[in-house]
Parts: C-alpha cells; sequence; structure tokens
C-alpha cells in the first residue's frame, strides 16, 4: 500500500519525474528478488561505469562512497544521498537529474535509459543485494569497456549485396553513409591519375612513361584487375609495405646512444627483409604476428629465416635502465598490434582505458621472460642452417682445440723459464755460443734449448728495469753492474764494488746524484704503474710527493749480495733468480690475490707484477710459435692446417636473427608502485590484458607467454588485431585512416563513422585466411579509390574532412616514395637485389637502390630524414606528420641527388639525338609528368632554354665554356639541366591525384 | 576547405585552431624578414601556415627568444656563482658531514682557488673566473640552490634538456618552437651550436623526440666558419643566384598552372611557399652567420676565439627572430674537471667569461635584454671535496672535483627575470640545495613561465598520453620574475 500511496503523490513530482508517469504498475513493482535482479542488470553497471571512479574504495569525494547500500545511506558532506522511505526526495535522484546545485556525474547528464532505471530502482526502494559491494574502479572499468567501448566489440558484418558483383561492398558502404547526406559517389579519375595512384600507394613508385601506356593501350576489360594484381606481384609492393610496417615497429639499424661501444645492430637488416618477404609473399597477417611474437616458439618447418621476425621486439632503442627497454616493447606490441596505449600504465592505472598497473606487469613478466639471445640463430633453409651451424662448431672446436694447445704451451714455457731462470738471466749478458738473440726468426730448437725468444724479452726486461728509479731499480741495478765485472777474479771484484757503494751510501742523501759505474739517466717513473707497492693513498686528500731515492744501492739489497758471497756469474744469476721465485712462491703461497700483496716485503712488492702481470714469463698465445720445439712447432703447423682445411669446405655464410628466447624458468614480475622498481607491489603473474580476456587463464609456467600472447591477440575473439590492421591498409591507400588514431584505440577514440565499412574490411580479412594482398584487391578495386581528388564545393564545405569519400584525398608522396620516384624518372633505380646489408645513403654516399635500404641510425638521425618528416625511429609510429619547411625545398633545389639525377637524365643519349628543342621538351614532360606538355609550357620552356647568358665569374663555379667549340652548347646543357630538375621538384611530380 | 588542409593537425593544432588560439589573423602569419616581422610578402600564399609560424604563448610575457649558455660537463658552482669560505677552514681535512655519495669516491675538502668578491649594486659574490660576467651580476637572478638526479652526464643532460633522464622527451627548445613557433622562417627556429663535434648523448640533447621533426634542433659546428659547412643544402654548387632565381620562375609557372587545374589546396600551396622561403633563406642564413659583417668594436668586444664567435653567432640567431639558441661550449664535455680543476676551470671560463659579458651588454644596448632569456648553467655541478684516485677514471692527480647532483648553480638572465637576485642557497660547504631547492622540473616550469606558458598546460597528445616537458612535477619559481 506504500507503493500506492507513493503513486499518488506522483502529481507532486517535477521536472523529469513526470517522466515516471507513463510507467505501469508492473515496472514499477519490483519485488525484492527481481529487484535485485534489476540491480545486478541495470544498476550495477551504471553506478561502475560513472560513479565508482569518484565515490569509491580508492576516491571518495565529498566523503560519499556509492559501492554498497549502506554506504548510500550513510553519504558524505551533503548527508545521506537515498531516502528509503522518501525516494524522491533522495539527493542522489536530484543530483542525476541535473536539478540540485549537485550535478553528478560532473562529465555530463546520464544517456536517458540510465536515468530511468535509476528512478524506476528509487520507487523500488533501493533494493541492492545484502552485502553486495561493487568492486574497484579498475574492475568497473573493465565490465564497462568490455559492454561498451566500440572497438572491444564484436565485429559487426554489415551484410551488402552480392560481393561478387561490380559493385563493390566498399563502394556500397560507402554509398549508404553518402545516401544519408544526399551525396554519390564522385566521378572516376582519369587513367593516367589512377595509375600513377596505384603505383604509388602499392609500389612507392611512379609509372614509367612505358608502363603507362601499356596500360592505357590494353584493350581488356579488365585491365584494371590485372595492373592491380600485376603491382601486388612485383617485389617492388613488399618493400613499399615494409617500410610503412617499419615505422610502426620503430626499425632502425642502431642501438641508440653507446658510450665509447658499437652502436650498430649489424642484423636489423634480417628483421627488414623479413617483413618484405612476409609482404611480397603475402603471409597471412596472423601468422605474421606469431612470427613477429614467438617465432622461436613455433615449429617452422624446412624455413628457419622467420626467427628474423623477433626483430620486431629487439629493434628498439636500447635504454640504460632495462625496464625502459622492456617498456618499449610492450608499447610496441600493444600499440602497434592492438590499438592500445597499455605503456600509460607503467607508473599508475591508465587515465582512461581500463588498462590497470597489474596488466602491464603481467606483460612486463613476458617481456622479462623473453632475453635477447645470447648468440643470434642463424637463419635460412633449416638444412643450410643445420650444415653451416655444424660447420661452425667444427671450425670452433678446432679452433679451442688450437687455443688449448697454446695455452698450453704458454704455461709451459713460463713454469720452465722460472726453473731455469738463472739460466736465462745469464744467457742475457752472456749469451750460449750458436744463440743469436738478435735475430728474430726462430731457427731450429730443441725441447731443452734455451729459448732465445725468451732471453731476448729478459734482456729488453732487465734494461729497463735497472733504469728504474723504483724498488726495481734499487734491486736490479747491481746485476748489471755486477754481471759486467770481469771473470777473473769475479768474487774479489764483487767485494770492491760492493764496499765502493757502501761508502755512497753513507754520503748524506742529495749528495750521492750518481755513482761510479752509475749511468742513471733517463727516469723510468713507470715500471710498475702505481699499485703493485700498494703505496697510493686511500684517503688522504692532498697529494704526497715521494722524494726520490737518489742513491745508488739500498742497504737490504746490499747486505743480501755481501751474504751470498758471489763466486761466479752464474751464482749471481741463481741469487737473482732466487730473489724473484721468493717472492713468486710466497706470493702464490698466500693465495696470490691482493691481500697476498701484503705478505710480500715491500720493496720486493714490484716483483709480484714480474709474474702475474706485463712480464718476459707471460708469452701470449699468438706469439708462442717462437717459444715452441720443432716437434711442437709441428704440432701446432699441423691443427692450424686441419681448420684451414676445414674453412675451406665452409658451406655459405647466413645471417642472423636478432632473436629472444624463452628464459627457463620464465620469471614473473611484480608491480613497480609509481613505476619504481625499488617500490615493491604486489606480484603479478603473467598473462594477456584482463580487457580483452573471457578468462583469468595465466602463461603456463613453461613458457614466456609470448606464444600464448600472439595467440590471444589474432583470436578471432579479439576484434583488434583485424581492426587495427585494416585501418592502417585503408590510411595508406587513402592517405588518411577510418580510425583517426590507429594505434590508439581506446575509449579516447571516438567511434568511427565508418564503422560498418571498417568491421567490414577487418571480417574480410579474417575470412581471406588473413591475406593483405586480398584486402589490397578489393580496397584497389572498389570506385572510392579510383575517382577523382576533384569534390563539389558543397561536399567541401560539409565535408572537409572528406570522412564520407565522395572524392579522393590528394596525397604529397613520403620522402622514400619521392626518391625513388626520381631515380626512376632518371632511369638509375637499382632493383636488381631484395634486401641485404642496410646500405649508408643519406650522407653524400650515393647509392641508386631503394630508400628501405637505407642506414637508419637512430641515435643521429640525418637532418635530410628529420626534415622531410621521416617516421621517429625511437617509438611506434602510425601516421608520419607532414610539414613543408623550407629545408625540404633546399634539399631539392641545391642537394647532391636532385643535380646528379638531372644531370645524368641530360646526358642521356637517345634524348639528346632527338631533332628539336619540342620533341625534348615533350619527352622530358613524358619521362617526368607522364604526360605531354601544354603549348603554354612548352612556350614557358622555350623562353627559359633561350635565356642563356654566361654567367659572370663570381657566380659560375663550373666551367661552362669549352675551349674551341661553342660554349653555347654547353651553357644550353645546363640550362636543360636546370629545366628538368624544375620538373623533378614539381608539385605535380610530388603529388598523387 | 579541402581534407589535405587537415595535415595540419599533425601538431594537435589545425589551421583553424591555431588562428583562434593565437589571437592572430593572417596578415601576422607571414614571414619575417631580415630584421623582425614585417607584412605577408606577394609571394606569400594565404593558405601557408607552417608548423613554425609564430604563435602566440598561454600569456603576454616580455621574452620571446632564448640563448641557453650550456657549459657541459659540469662547472663547479663553488667556484664560479656559489661562495663556499667555510671549506676554508676544513682544507684537506675531512668535512665534519659525510661525503654525499657522488659519481666517484672522494675525500677531503677543497676551497675553491679562485677569489671571490661582491659585484654590482645587488653585491653577488662571484668569482675572478667569470669577473666580465660579473659585472652584469645585476641583471641577473643566480639560483644556488638547483639539483638533479644522479650524478651522471647521461641522465642528467637529458634531463636539463627534455625533463626526463631517461626516456625519449622533446627537448625544450623543440617544446618552445612546438609553443611560439620561430619568428624568422628563413632560418631554423632552434639551432644548436658546438664548435668540434657534438657533446655527450650527441643529437639527443636536442632531439624533437614525438614532436615532428621539424621541432628539432639544427646543429651546427661552429668551429667552421664557411656558410656551406654551417648549414646543409645552403648553397648550390652550380648555379648562380640569378639562374636559380629563373629556374625557380619556370617551376612556379608549373606549380600554378597545376594549382589552377585544382583549385585551392593548402598543401600545394605551402610548398609552392617553401621554394620561396628557401631561396631567400640563401643569402639570410649567410648572413646569419657571418659575424664580419658586425662592427669591429663588437667583435672586440667579443673577443677572437671559438667561444666568442659563437656567442657572437648566438646574438645574431636571436636577433634575427630565431627561437631557441643554444650554445655548447665544446665537444664530449669540457666542463668535466675530475683533475687539473683550477688549471681548466680558468682556461675555459677564459674562452667564453668575456663573450658572455658582450653578449649581456649587447642585448641590452640593442634593447633585447628583456626580449631574450638568457640561461646559464650545465647538467649538474661540482663537489666541494676533491676527488680521489681511481684507476681508468682520472688522473690521481687529487685536484679536481667530481660531479654533483645535490647543489648546483644556474642563472638566468633578461627576458622577464628579476635581476639581481640570488635564490636558495646550498649547505655551508656548497655539497647540497639546501634553502629553498628547484629541480630542474622546476627550474623549466620557470622557464615555460617566463616564455608565457603555463608548464601543466603546454601539452603534446601522444600514444594516449598529454605530455608535457615537466611531466607531472614542476613548480614556478615565482622570486625569480621580475
Amino acid at each position: 500500500m506504500a507503493m500506492l500511496n507513493f503513486l499518488l503523490t506522483l502529481g507532486r513530482l517535477v521536472g523529469s519525474f513526470l517522466l515516471l508517469v507513463g510507467f505501469g504498475l508492473a515496472e514499477v513493482g519490483l519485488s525484492q528478488e527481481s529487484g535485485e535482479d534489476f540491480f545486478e542488470q541495470r544498476i550495477r553497471p551504471v553506478l561502475l561505469a560513472h560513479c565508482i571512479e569518484c565515490h569509491g574504495p580508492d576516491v571518495q569525494e565529498g566523503g560519499l562512497r556509492l559501492d554498497s547500500r549502506s554506504a548510500l545511506l550513510r553519504g558524505g558532506e551533503h548527508g545521506p544521498v537515498i531516502h528509503a522511505e522518501n525516494a524522491e526526495d533522495s539527493l542522489l535522484l536530484k543530483a542525476i537529474s541535473y536539478q540540485h546545485e549537485l550535478q553528478m556525474p560532473p562529465a555530463g547528464v546520464l544517456p536517458e535509459e540510465h536515468l530511468t532505471a535509476i528512478r524506476q530502482w528509487a520507487l523500488a526502494g533501493f533494493p541492492w543485494p545484502e552485502t553486495s559491494v561493487i568492486g574497484s574502479p579498475m574492475e568497473a572499468r573493465v565490465l564497462h569497456n568490455r559492454a561498451e567501448h566500440w572497438a572491444f566489440q564484436p565485429l559487426q558484418f554489415t551484410p551488402v549485396a552480392d560481393p561478387d558483383s561490380n559493385f563493390n561492398p566498399v563502394d556500397q558502404l560507402l554509398a549508404r553513409k553518402m545516401l544519408e547526406r544526399g551525396w554519390s559517389p564522385g566521378a572516376l579519375a582519369d587513367d593516367r591519375t589512377q595509375v600513377k595512384r596505384a603505383y604509388f600507394t602499392l609500389l612507392g613508385l611512379q609509372p614509367s612513361w612505358t608502363e603507362l601506356q601499356s596500360y592505357l593501350n590494353d584493350p581488356r576489360p579488365d585491365r584494371w584487375e590485372r595492373l592491380v594484381d600485376d603491382l601486388l606481384n612485383r617485389p617492388q609492393y613488399g618493400e613499399r609495405w615494409a617500410r610503412h610496417w617499419l615505422d610502426v615497429a620503430r626499425y632502425a639499424d642502431t642501438q641508440g646512444y653507446a658510450f665509447a661501444k658499437d652502436r650498430n645492430y649489424p642484423h636489423a637488416y634480417t628483421y627488414r627483409d623479413y617483413v618484405i618477404r612476409a609482404f611480397n609473399e603475402d603471409l597471412p597477417y596472423d601468422q605474421f604476428i606469431r612470427h613477429q611474437l614467438a617465432a622461436d616458439q613455433m615449429d617452422l618447418g624446412d624455413d628457419l629465416s622467420p626467427l628474423a621476425a623477433l626483430g620486431f621486439l629487439t629493434v628498439g632503442r636500447r635504454f640504460i635502465d632495462y625496464n625502459d627497454t622492456l617498456d618499449d616493447r610492450i608499447d610496441v606490441v600493444t600499440r602497434g598490434l592492438l590499438g592500445l596505449t597499455v605503456s600509460c600504465a607503467r607508473c599508475h592505472d591508465h587515465k582512461y582505458d581500463a588498462i590497470s598497473m597489474t596488466d602491464y606487469y603481467a606483460l612486463h613478466g613476458v617481456m622479462s621472460s623473453s632475453p635477447d639471445a645470447d648468440e643470434k640463430p642463424l637463419i635460412g633453409p633449416r638444412a643450410h642452417v643445420e650444415s653451416r651451424r655444424e660447420f661452425e662448431n667444427q671450425a670452433r672446436a678446432m679452433l679451442r682445440e688450437i687455443n688449448e694447445f697454446r695455452n698450453q704451451h704458454v704455461a709451459l714455457i713460463k713454469q720452465s723459464t722460472i726453473d731455469r731462470l738463472p739460466e736465462y738471466f745469464l744467457a742475457v749478458y752472456q749469451p750460449p755460443s750458436g744463440m743469436d738473440i738478435e735475430n728474430k726468426e726462430r731457427g731450429s730448437l730443441g725441447p731443452d734449448d734455451l729459448r732465445p725468444a725468451m732471453v731476448r724479452r729478459w734482456k729488453e726486461r732487465l734494461e729497463r728495469m735497472t733504469r728504474n728509479r723504483k724498488q726495481a731499480g734499487v734491486w736490479f741495478r747491481p746485476l748489471r753492474v755486477l754481471m759486467n765485472l770481469p771473470d777473473e777474479d769475479f768474487a774479489k771484484s764483487v767485494t770492491a764494488q760492493l764496499d765502493q757503494w757502501q761508502a755512497l751510501l753513507e754520503v748524506p742523501e742529495g749528495e750521492a746524484e750518481s755513482g761510479e759505474g752509475w749511468d742513471v739517466k733517463e727516469e723510468e717513473t713507470s715500471e710498475q704503474g702505481g699499485g703493485a707497492d700498494g703505496t697510493v693513498a686511500e684517503t688522504s686528500a692532498a697529494p704526497r710527493p715521494r722524494p726520490l731515492d737518489r742513491r745508488p744501492v739500498a742497504a737490504n739489497v746490499l747486505e743480501k749480495l755481501r751474504a751470498a758471497n758471489l763466486q761466479s756469474k752464474q751464482e749471481l744469476a741463481t741469487f737473482y733468480a732466487d730473489v724473484l721465485r721468493g717472492v713468486w712462491k710466497n706470493f702464490q703461497d698466500h693465495g696470490a690475490n691482493d691481500e697476498a700483496v701484503l705478505q710480500i716485503e715491500e720493496s720486493l712488492r714490484f716483483a709480484i707484477e714480474l709474474w702475474r702481470g706485463d712480464s718476459p714469463l707471460n708469452v701470449s698465445p699468438e706469439e708462442i710459435g717462437d717459444f715452441l720445439s720443432d716437434a711442437d712447432a709441428e704440432i701446432l703447423r699441423q691443427k692450424s692446417a686441419k681448420l684451414d682445411e676445414h674453412q675451406h669446405t665452409a658451406p655459405p655464410k647466413l645471417p642472423r636473427a636478432m632473436a629472444v628466447v624463452d628464459r627457463q624458468p620464465p620469471v614473473n614480475s611484480y608491480v613497480f608502485l609509481r613505476g619504481n622498481p625499488n617500490n615493491r607491489g604486489p606480484d603479478v603473474a603473467r598473462r594477456f590484458l584482463t580487457v580483452l580476456s573471457k578468462d583469468t587463464a595465466v602463461y603456463p609456467e613453461t613458457s614466456s607467454g609470448r606464444r600464448e600472447l600472439a595467440e590471444q591477440i589474432v583470436s578471432t575473439d579479439n576484434p583488434l588485431a583485424a581492426r587495427v590492421i585494416v585501418n592502417r591498409v585503408w590510411m595508406h591507400h587513402f592517405g588518411k585512416p577510418l580510425v583517426a588514431t590507429p594505434s590508439d584505440f581506446g575509449v579516447r577514440c571516438e567511434i568511427p563513422l565508418q564503422l560498418e565499412l571498417l568491421d567490414f574490411l577487418a571480417d574480410y580479412l579474417q575470412k581471406h585466411q588473413w591475406s593483405l594482398k586480398s584486402l589490397h584487391r578489393l580496397i584497389l578495386t572498389s570506385h572510392a579509390f579510383r575517382q577523382t581528388t576533384a569534390r563539389s564545393a558543397e561536399v567541401e564545405v560539409s565535408d572537409p574532412e572528406n570522412r564520407y569519400y565522395v572524392g579522393m584525398n590528394r596525397r604529397r608522396m613520403e620522402w622514400e616514395a619521392l626518391r625513388d620516384s626520381m631515380l626512376k624518372a632518371a632511369s638509375v633505380l637499382d632493383t636488381s637485389e631484395i634486401g641485404g646489408p642496410a646500405v649508408d645513403m643519406f650522407r653524400g654516399q650515393a647509392s641508386n637502390r631503394r630508400s628501405i635500404y637505407g642506414s637508419i641510425d637512430r641515435q643521429d638521425l640525418p637532418n635530410l630524414l628529420r626534415s622531410f618528416d621521416f617516421a621517429s625511429p625511437d617509438t611506434s609510429i602510425a601516421v608520419r606528420p607532414q610539414t613543408t619547411v623550407p629545408q625540404q625545398s633546399l634539399y631539392l633545389m641545391n642537394g647532391t641527388l636532385v643535380q646528379e639525377l638531372s644531370s645524368k637524365i641530360v646526358s642521356d643519349d637517345n634524348w639528346q639525338a632527338l631533332p628539336d628543342p619540342i620533341q625534348q621538351i615533350q619527352e622530358l614532360f613524358r619521362r617526368i609528368l607522364l604526360r605531354t606538355a601544354t603549348p603554354k609550357e612548352i612556350d614557358n620552356c622555350l623562353q627559359f632554354l633561350a635565356a642563356l647568358e654566361v654567367p659572370s665569374e663570381d657566380q659560375s663555379k663550373e666551367d661552362t665554356g669549352g675551349e674551341d667549340t661553342a660554349p653555347s652548347k654547353k651553357l644550353l646543357a645546363r640550362r636543360w639541366q636546370m629545366l628538368i630538375q624544375a620538373l623533378l621538384m614539381s608539385n605535380e611530380f610530388c603529388f598523387v591525384d | 576547405m579541402r581534407s589535405l588542409r587537415k595535415s595540419q593537425a599533425w601538431a594537435g593544432i589545425s589551421r583553424r585552431e591555431m588562428l583562434c588560439r593565437s589571437g592572430m589573423g593572417m596578415a601576422m602569419m607571414g614571414l619575417a624578414t631580415t630584421l623582425g616581422p614585417t607584412a605577408v610578402a606577394d609571394d606569400q600564399p594565404n593558405g601557408f601556415v607552417s608548423p613554425l609560424t609564430p604563435k602566440a604563448p598561454h600569456f603576454a610575457v616580455k621574452a620571446k627568444r632564448v640563448i641557453h649558455l650550456f657549459m657541459n660537463g659540469g662547472p663547479s658552482h663553488i667556484d664560479t656563482f656559489d661562495p663556499k669560505p667555510a671549506l676554508e677552514s676544513w682544507a684537506g681535512k675531512e668535512l665534519p658531514m659525510k661525503n654525499l655519495a657522488t659519481e666517484r669516491r672522494t675525500g677531503a675538502a677543497f676551497p675553491s682557488p679562485f677569489k671571490f668578491q661582491k659585484y654590482g649594486d645587488s653585491g653577488i659574490e662571484v668569482s675572478e673566473l667569470f669577473q666580465h660576467t660579473a659585472q652584469h651580476v645585476d641583471k641577473m637572478a643566480v639560483i644556488r640552490s638547483m639539483h638533479a638526479d644522479v650524478p651522471n652526464h647521461e641522465p642528467s643532460l637529458l634531463l636539463m634538456n627534455c625533463g626526463d633522464s631517461r626516456l625519449v622527451r622533446p627537448s625544450m627548445g623543440s617544446w618552445l618552437n612546438y609553443g611560439l613557433g620561430t619568428e624568422n622562417q628563413n632560418l631554423p627556429g632552434f639551432v644548436a651550436l658546438c664548435p668540434d663535434g657534438f657533446p655527450i648523448l650527441e643529437t639527443q640533447n636536442w632531439q624533437s623526440g614525438f614532436l615532428p621533426g621539424v621541432f628539432q634542433g639544427t646543429y651546427v659546428n661552429t668551429r667552421h666558419q664557411e656558410i656551406d659547412k654551417l648549414i646543409e643544402n645552403v648553397r648550390n654548387s652550380q648555379w648562380s643566384l640569378r639562374e636559380q632565381r629563373e629556374q625557380l620562375d619556370l617551376l612556379r609557372q608549373l606549380n600554378q598552372q597545376h594549382l589552377d587545374q585544382r583549385g585551392r589546396d593548402d598543401a600545394l600551396e605551402a610548398r609552392i611557399a617553401g621554394f620561396e622561403l628557401a631561396f631567400r633563406m640563401q643569402t639570410e642564413a649567410s648572413d646569419a652567420f657571418d659575424v664580419s659583417l658586425e662592427p669591429e668594436h663588437v667583435r672586440e668586444r667579443y673577443g677572437d676565439s671559438v667561444q666568442a664567435r659563437q656567442i657572437l653567432i648566438a646574438r645574431r640567431l636571436i636577433e634575427r627572430g630565431v627561437r631557441f639558441v643554444q650554445v655548447w661550449h665544446g665537444a664530449g664535455q669540457p666542463w668535466d674537471h675530475h683533475d687539473d680543476l683550477e688549471v681548466g676551470h680558468r682556461n675555459l671560463a677564459n674562452e667564453c667569461d668575456r663573450a658572455i659579458a658582450a653578449l649581456l651588454q649587447d642585448l641590452e644596448e640593442r634593447g633585447l635584454l628583456d626580449e631574450t632569456l638568457v640561461i646559464w648553467g650545465g647538467e649538474f655541478g661540482r663537489t666541494p671535496v676533491v676527488e680521489l684516485p681511481q684507476a681508468g677514471a682520472n688522473a690521481g692527480k687529487i685536484n679536481g672535483r667530481d660531479h654533483n647532483h645535490w647543489g648546483f648553480t644556474t642563472w638566468l638572465a633578461g627576458g622577464g627575470v628579476k635581476g639581481g637576485t640570488v635564490y636558495g642557497s646550498t649547505d655551508e660547504f656548497g655539497f647540497k640545495a639546501e634553502e629553498k631547492p628547484v629541480h630542474v622540473h622546476d627550474l623549466h616550469a620557470t622557464i615555460l613561465h617566463l616564455m608565457g606558458f603555463d608548464h601543466t598546460r603546454l601539452t603534446y597528445h601522444f600514444a594516449g598520453r598529454d605530455f608535457r616537458l615537466t611531466d607531472v612535477h614542476g613548480t614556478v619559481i615565482k622570486d625569480v620574475i621580475a
């Protein structure tokens, strides 16, 4: 009865509440049970979508939450927002009807159906399932987006008339929209325009005059379809469309800034070549995606080339922080393939889209489980890869064996030298008979012979050491002096020398600049660097100059020498050898590490480096040949010969892929709170984006998830992959996309006017095995593609953006198409090869290959490319900017390219042989502009040619006058060249109608 | 209107929006000729809207252009603009505070070997290194409490130039060209001058990031004096100017006929205009870089060195309406004195001190100082303590300073700056910004404010986000604004 009373009061209701009058009792009188159903179906989604973000668990604007019934009853700063007893008085209803100072939601009044539902719900007493709380705003957004955002809805198939009829479905769908405006399609463009357009969009090249004529002269009714097929079958098609994809894939041949390191990606081109081949072979687009994400996880059959596709992930910029590199990969995958800006959720949930940080870090886990392959895999036919790999493995094994042999002998010669050190010391000063240590040829060596090369090494070293002012010199100078004493009465001479030194020692410091027999001339202070004696100050701030000890010998050395009681040079050599060997043994006994240094007496620490560092003992493996006995040298020779022989059997070299591999086991990431890895949030399992997932399945423990991710992206459950690619294809054919933001299909992306067409094309692609060539055929054979750019004034005013396609868009050639077309017009374009390593062509180097093969240094992108709106290789680019700046004109006017091409054309013999200037002009117009010149144009050109002038000296930079023959001929050629350049620079050449 | 007109929308600004937003009529959209904007030239089609066409900022301000004197490598603030006498009594001893972590190990206190004295009415102390520049201290706001994020060159250069120390973001000069366009279409709007090669990080310092490539800085190697080496393709090696004029007239005839057959089209018209602009740029640009055209007394004032020449070129460029000129001291990181700081800093300051003083005086005399914001600074400062020897990192001479991102000095002058101001301070030793710290983001916010922008509203929508120079940070320092 309360309900009846309530209805009686309806008459007093004002404003929008009057709407309720029309409601039948049955609709208002909801039972508790059906009331809860009503809430679930009609109310919860509205609250989730429009209210909870500001009035939910995370944020409570005005102190209000709207996520449970009790919260509504409790209310906020303005008191309760619902009155169960007096529903019409509820603040909630006033606010949403915009009848109160509070107008909610602030973004705009709710759609009428939602208002009505809430009013019905109010009248029923705000039924709300017991204990039910609405989830987080992100869950709300997910539900809402999934239910409402156009891009997440399944492809809708709009039936069209018989698709096999002549009425192309593209035109049918466009016509429906035009009809709404009372418009009809534009007229067909003339044949020349159509042909130029098709060459431009499919090949990125202008047709030659001959190519144009062969079309015009083709009598067959299906010549257009034949032309399209012909162009699609040319390899230049793949080069053209690969470049479009490389914009998306932020392709470059360098990794970006690398301090003092090689920044090149020598194998990046294999990715570029993969893409070219994929387009040329019409690889199904779903497979194209699978390869680029997970070729290494697929059964590739007999051709391992698709591994190169993984470059999609790896050719981006490398950052100092690896997480930035991973972010770049997440970004290229999500914006490039799905049209979703997932990277926005790196530091906080996405501002607009239903993409949470958890989603981001789920993919972060996938990427961090997919590191770059340590050794980039070989690619090519499996059999070739295997034989090459086997060859390389064998070669590597042989090389390893050789190296092991060398290293083994490095150790042997070291040990034998230590063992025979006295002999070596003696040999330095008294070479054994027959040994010529200055001769650097190795000569014949028995196993037990002293090695002359080793004697030579010690001689050089001892000479250096004995001039050293530091401890090495203090210790070793006496060796040289004593070795130079006569052999006779050696012991006596030694004693005399020692006495003399002893006397010097007693002279006060400073006066003993040089002693008898002392020939210190050069200060060699760098003998042992700064580290061996351990004297570098660790903490003191001020420099601590060390007074040089200029005395010839130290007391401790003298004392030891005296104690040795040397009787012969043999004993002298042994004495010194033992000093060193003692240090070495001691050092090794203490672990041979930096701590062990401290165990060595300070004055002898220099000797440590004589054992472990730059020392005559340590022969490099490369020079071991000089130290081998004849027998060992022969063994080494045989091993090397075997390797050489093996190299002769080498199968052709193969390129490598910039592949990634699955880390085993894969790792999960955790949420980086505010994007900071040191701010650890909850762990996140690897999985797909929530908003696109039907379930919450996570990726298997054995897989990074790339393979699964690829399948989810290309699944027919996901409408985005197909919508995104057909939109890109459309854009490149029509100069503008159907969806204005081709890499952002998120909620801020409005529903496109031509949604039916977009969906039709996406569906068409899926139904035609994802064949892009089929899609091209469909689009190019439409009337829409072939129509003129001219539109009526009325249409231009009403549809300035040409969203109805009552006419074609005029386009300016991109840099690549412009350059390549110019090369073609000059008949120098080199199309002999497809693919191959990047070519330096943007910095003055001349190359006649297509622009796609030019090397792209992302760290120092040539000004040329930058000023011609080249896609930045630092991030995935969907639409290139189009700017007009004088630098472009300067390049064409003064740069070498156009000058050289026009000079090339002017020196064409056939053209020069034409009988008169008018024919020559006509030939140039045909060649460059694909048409004949008008009488007025001929006139203009003739006038230009006639205005010959001898350039004044300061202006002419080239020899323009011949010595004997008419200078006018050269001057005329100069004029022709300028004319040709003008044609190449013209708008008509550069724009495609 | 044709659809192609929409191609102007790349910058997020359609032609119509641009006009509304800047409040300018067509007449304002023309070119600037030699020294300032004039009315539309005859051959200037009305439809031509370059991305670099001058635009009004958010609010009216005095500053129109920027000269950024970039002392790359990190000049020591305590040896230049931030005197720290307290270091004297700790010379050679460990500071009572713990040395803050910087790139390398550091040791005892290292007082400045340079003498400081008060200059100007404001009495701001400056060291002898910049004694000439100091004569103009009353024009400067010296921010002594700058700080950055990390003590390494690469991230700090990126932060100072692009507002983010890691990711690819547009540089400040690119942002200002995007926001303001440039006043002289015959010259690039953003020029980076550096003799002998690139600074560390190379062209990333003046990158346009996701902004269109036309906003990127144009690099000029000021070691060269020949114009052809200064600007690419600025001269034709074959045709005389007169021949080229005739050639372009022929081109015009071709293009005009093509255009007449098609009706109005902004893109076609813009490209026609582009050739005319380029033709004029050939002479205009040559003049801008030719310092020999300056009277002798002016050249003398600047001095005779590469620094003097490039700072004088900077003045000639901004005088001609170039929006942003960045002057780098040299290739690599010249101010990075881990060793021999005294000798090194003295040499570098000698190279540029007189020229900087001359620049400030010159700008004032020409009435350009109010319109020109001059910024001086590096990517960070240096430690008040000595750097300790480390193999491979320095020469072990123990007479240099390590990087210091905790505190350093940047000064601003001209362009609406409150002269004779000291803002903020470092601690008593000059290690760390203490009073009123100013992060690089705050500096950017302040610079944008001086140029007429609310830094939170100068945005560019890309990849689903509205990006800005200051990301989500930045507070304008009102106290340095006149």
